[in-house]
This record gives C-alpha cells, sequence and structure tokens, in this order.
C-alpha cells in the first residue's frame, strides 16, 4: 500500500479540492453500532438522541463545519431535527472541540433516538 | 466490530444516564496494525484546547502546528491488543476526569458487547455498581 502525502489538492484547471476530516454513519436506536466510518475513534451515546463522534486524529482548528443527518425523520410523525449541541443561547462551542463533537436529535425540546445517522466534518 | 463497550458516567453530573462508547472498527484496525502515537500527543492537544476554552479564547483557537503534526509524526507504540486498544481509548475519547480521578465507586468499566441491555428506559437507570 501506498500514501500520498501532499499539503493541497487542485484540480488540473487549478481549482481546489477540499477532502473531509472525518465522517461517520451509525446507527442510533438500541445500543449504537457503527456502520461505517473515516478518522473516527469512537462513538459515544450520551443519551436519548444525544450522540458524540470522537476523530481518531484532532482537527487543527476548533473552526470546521459540520453537517449531521438522519435517515428516520419520519419517526412518530414529527420532524425531527439534528443539531450541534451546545450551550445556552446556541453561544457555548465547548461541545465542537478539535477531537470530537456532540449532536442532538429532536424536536419541541424533545429528543429521540433514531435509526441511521451520519455526521460529516470539514475544514 | 469490537466485543467491547465502555459504560462510564461523569461524577460532575450526576443526573445524567451513563453513556455508552462504541469504538469504531476502523480505529481499531488502526490500533491492531501498531499506527497509534503515544497517548500523551493526545492529552497535549486537549490540554490545550481546554486552556483555550478556559480563557474564553476558543472561537479562534488553533493548535501548535508542531503538536499537531506529532500525531503522525511522533514514533508509533506498536500492535495492541483488542484490551490494550480499548484502555488506550478510555483515555483518549473519555474525559480525563472519569477515569484518572479516584471517586467512591468506579466511573467508568468496560463490557463486554452483549452486556450493554439494548432497552433505553432500562439503561437511562443504570448505574455502574461498585
Amino acid at each position: 500500500m501506498s500514501t500520498l502525502k501532499v499539503n493541497s489538492l487542485q484540480t488540473t484547471s487549478g481549482a481546489g479540492l477540499y477532502p473531509l476530516k472525518a465522517w461517520v454513519s451509525f446507527g442510533g436506536v438500541g445500543t449504537v453500532s457503527v456502520l461505517s466510518s473515516g478518522n473516527v475513534s469512537s462513538v459515544t451515546d450520551v443519551g436519548v438522541g444525544r450522540y458524540t463522534t470522537n476523530f481518531s486524529s484532532s482537527l487543527s482548528s476548533s473552526n470546521y463545519a459540520t453537517s449531521f443527518d438522519n435517515t428516520s425523520y419520519h419517526y412518530l410523525n414529527v420532524s425531527i431535527n439534528t443539531c450541534l449541541e451546545g450551550g445556552s443561547n446556541g453561544t457555548a462551542v465547548t461541545l465542537k472541540t478539535t477531537s470530537s463533537v456532540r449532536q442532538t436529535v429532536g424536536t419541541n425540546g424533545v429528543n429521540y433516538d433514531t435509526g441511521h445517522q451520519s455526521v460529516v466534518v470539514a475544514q | 466490530m469490537s466485543n467491547y463497550r465502555v459504560i462510564f458516567e461523569d461524577p460532575e453530573k450526576p443526573d445524567d444516564a451513563a453513556c455508552v462508547l462504541v469504538p469504531s472498527d476502523e480505529w481499531l484496525e488502526e490500533a491492531k496494525a501498531g499506527l497509534l502515537p503515544p497517548i500523551s500527543v493526545y492529552w497535549a492537544l486537549q490540554d490545550d484546547e481546554q486552556q483555550a476554552i478556559a480563557e474564553g479564547r476558543h472561537a479562534t483557537f488553533k493548535h501548535d502546528p508542531e503538536k499537531h503534526a506529532a500525531q503522525w509524526t511522533a514514533p508509533r507504540i506498536g500492535p495492541l491488543t483488542e484490551e490494550e486498544a480499548i484502555e488506550y481509548l478510555v483515555m483518549k475519547d473519555i474525559p480525563r476526569h472519569i477515569w484518572s480521578q479516584e471517586y467512591n465507586r468506579p466511573m467508568f468499566k468496560i463490557v463486554k458487547t452483549e452486556e450493554v441491555p439494548s432497552d433505553r428506559q432500562f439503561r437511562n437507570a443504570w448505574r455502574i455498581a461498585s
């Protein structure tokens, strides 16, 4: 196996390419099961509808983009949202660190476990 | 899939349910192949970030490039067994105050996967016995 080591990636026309820093797909109902992942060492089930994704290698800074998804959003016929978990007023960022990020799945203040979750991190 | 899970409680949040840490297969393969750096590399990064959080400058926080690169440049620790890898993961992914301090009862426990109750209501009422 060979490893390609570069500082940046570009297309042949010079446009930048930005590979993902981490991703994971996991089941969130019952006991959590990690289905597949990249740069993710573990997923922690923190409580109902609350999951922490721990990165294998820490990111270089706390400013990174996250995208969460769940495919069971029709659960109980309510629209369930997944969002970054933070502190009061949505200003605390201590649950989004360079080594992990926490998400909450729920609606109207009620959290739900859902069948299939995914997290994508880019920087 | 790993044969183990780690159950832990945060003594700073006594009303919260017990957490269940689930290792990823991808990371476990790396650990078994001997590709991990010394755990101190991660602790150094965590310490710097915690200090930034405490000083209110986390929003613009960046790791020191040399310390950050140590994740790949530090000498590898060699192949681990699955059990050793889980112990390493405890020290990497579970907040340090949970496993490094002594309390009047255990705050974490490594258990077989099949021992974790799949019923959420039962698990929410779970407490780690001494």
